[in-house]
């Protein structure tokens, strides 16, 4: 029959949407992880360059040195190693 | 090897700090795309939501969104450097890569986030006022009380948002209830003997970042060094407008008179003023200068700053928190009986105590009986030389009180004991105890020019330049001496039209606010 064919057609025209529509979150899936292990990664950077910084500033070397650093602050003509204005 | 130090090793955020970067995300997104997609974007995760923020302001090149993008990403506003470094990176990656551009450049800004565990609240609607100094700390001389005064007079009468810098200076977040109290409510709080203030920061204080987009921002202090650049990164890129007050050049224009280093912060603090839409000076004198600076940075293509003139008030000075309890005794010198010339103000270069002490001498050796009383601190590296002078006179017998330090309540009864104050600055742009002391009814001897020449104008003041001593000396004999003068003087001081700084309060949002409010973009 004609028309039994043509639901059959559809029904694997359906299947094959519902398989590339799961293949397409699946993908989709895959990239977001990409993405949000990214920016896990740069997050944690981020947090530790922070800590890292504090933990350094805490240190008794860099205590006993503020004055020198005071000093080198007045200096006149110092590159602040800024980029931009 | 034994282990001596610990060592840091980079951890997976935690979950409170990637639960925070995914509602700051949310709260930018619902502002910047189409807010129902916000829920399932969220549901992907926060490298999803981020990605397509990214993708969306590389579509759209707006400024203000990637400003806002980049606080939300960070907790931390952008400084000049690292806008620029994100939006050209932007600029040149392909859609897929966007995301990591941004975050490749935020990376190399060795700016240290230390708000990442914080929420945002984005305010779209009311002016945020920064107020960092005053919350902060008890200090309350010259700016902090023209903020305070302001603030406690705009709080309640006006929709406002009051913010101070985060932890790390990345940004503007809450005031705690304390830092508010210190702000809008200074007289209580000053009231308050120290054991009984509370902790701070409060127990369980978690402050929210407060985010401009779209709205007014206002500088009422003068931003520290540290705050420059991303204030100037706010002014240029974030969309909002930006209004400050204008206190003065000096550091620049008198900077052969200011401590070394000073000049070259203000220079950095200027950075926030061209980039600002409208200032409110202190004066007529300080507008002129804020007004030729901008004139000078229009050189660069910049649009010019408005700047207008919002004279501040004259006013007595409140009493301080000792009426409540004892006031040290005053160290006094000379005979009690005689008048008291009073000198208020730092110690400084441009303020002109040597010209005092030198013309005070001149006169006590033409045989004038008067005390002289200076109130007010410095840097030694001018403080010496008045140290010097005033040790000097005192062992010559003459009476010279010097005051560091001293409280409200010192400072108002010197006022009202004072025969007459004096103030020869160089270099003003206001010149506060000019009109404390004509508030008080008290003949002041100041400067014919700038800023205390426009106070002198409404009577109760003799003029003088103070580059030149022997006008100073005049000025102080003929008060002296004649007291018709005085006399003359102190009626014109007495009939002076009031301004309090309930008038300098809605004269400064009716100029400064308001055209703001109109001009929104």
């Amino acid at each position: 029959m004609p028309e039994d064919l043509e639901l059959e057609r559809l029904q694997a025209l359906e299947n094959r949407v519902t398989e590339l529509e799961a293949e397409r979150d699946r993908l989709q899936g895959e990239l977001d992880a990409v993405l949000n292990r990214a920016t896990d990664r740069w997050l944690s950077a981020a947090q530790f360059e922070s800590k890292a910084l504090a933990a350094m500033q805490q240190t008794v070397s860099w205590r006993v040195t503020k004055p020198l650093r005071a000093v080198r602050s007045f200096q006149p003509g110092r590159l602040t190693g800024r980029r931009n204005g | 090897m034994p282990s001596s130090y610990d060592t840091l090793r980079p951890q997976p955020p935690s979950a409170q700090t990637t639960a925070a970067l995914g509602r700051r995300l949310a709260s930018a997104a619902r502002v910047l795309i189409d807010a129902d997609a916000v829920g399932q974007l969220s549901a992907r995760g926060n490298g999803a939501l981020a990605d397509a923020l990214a993708r969306h302001i590389q579509r759209s090149k707006s400024d203000r969104q990637l400003w806002l993008f980049l606080v939300a990403l960070t907790a931390s506003f952008p400084d000049v450097d690292v806008f620029l470094e994100a939006r050209r990176a932007l600029g040149v990656s392909s859609p897929e890569f966007a995301l990591s551009a941004v975050l490749e450049s935020v990376q190399q800004s060795f700016h240290p986030l230390e708000c990442l565990d914080y929420d945002l609240d984005i305010v779209v609607d009311v002016p945020v006022v920064d107020v960092d100094f005053c919350a902060k700390y008890n200090h309350n001389t010259g700016i902090q009380r023209v903020v305070r005064e302001t603030l406690s007079r705009w709080n309640g009468a006006h929709e406002l948002v009051l913010a101070c810098w985060s932890a790390g200076d990345n940004g503007l977040r809450q005031l705690s209830t304390v830092e508010r109290s210190r702000v809008v409510d200074w007289d209580a709080w000053k009231q308050t003997p120290e054991s009984a203030r509370p902790a701070e920061p409060p127990p369980g204080f978690r402050p929210r970042l407060v985010v401009p987009y779209g709205t007014i921002v206002l500088l009422p202090e003068v931003a520290r060094d540290g705050y420059w650049s991303a204030l100037s990164a706010l002014a240029r890129f974030s969309g909002n407008r930006v209004g400050m007050i204008g206190y003065d050049t000096i550091p620049i224009a008198s900077a052969d008179l200011i401590a070394d280093g000073e000049s070259e912060k203000f220079a950095k603090y200027l950075s926030i003023v061209k980039n600002a839409d409208r200032i409110a000076a202190i004066s007529a004198s300080a507008a002129g200068e804020f007004r030729g600076f901008a004139r000078a940075a229009s050189a660069q293509g910049i649009p010019e700053t408005e700047v207008v003139s919002v004279p501040l008030a004259v006013q007595t000075p409140a009493r301080g928190s000792e009426s409540a309890h004892r006031s040290a005794p005053i160290p006094r010198t000379g005979r009690p009986s005689s008048k008291l010339v009073l000198m208020v103000g730092n110690q400084e270069a441009r303020k002109n105590n040597l010209a005092v002490l030198f013309a005070a001498e001149s006169l006590w050796r033409e045989g004038i009986d008067f005390r002289v009383r200076m109130i007010g601190g410095g840097k030694s590296a001018y403080t010496r030389f008045v140290d010097s002078e005033v040790k000097r006179l005192k062992s010559a017998g003459h009476g010279v009180e010097l005051l560091r330090g001293a409280s409200d309540d010192v400072l108002v009864d010197s006022y009202a004991e004072a025969y007459c104050t004096v103030f020869p600055s160089t270099h003003e742009g206001f010149g506060l105890p000019v009109a404390e002391s004509l508030a008080m009814g008290v003949p002041s001897i100041t400067t014919g020019y700038g800023s205390t020449l426009e106070i002198a104008v409404g009577g109760g003041c003799l003029t003088v330049d103070p580059r030149d001593d022997r006008q100073l000396i005049d000025a102080l004999r003929t008060i002296l001496t004649e007291p018709g003068v005085r006399e003359r003087l102190a009626g014109e001081a007495e009939a002076r039209p009031p301004r309090d700084w309930n008038d300098y309060a809605a004269d400064l949002w009716r100029d400064l606010v308001e055209p703001l409010e109109r001009d929104k973009r």
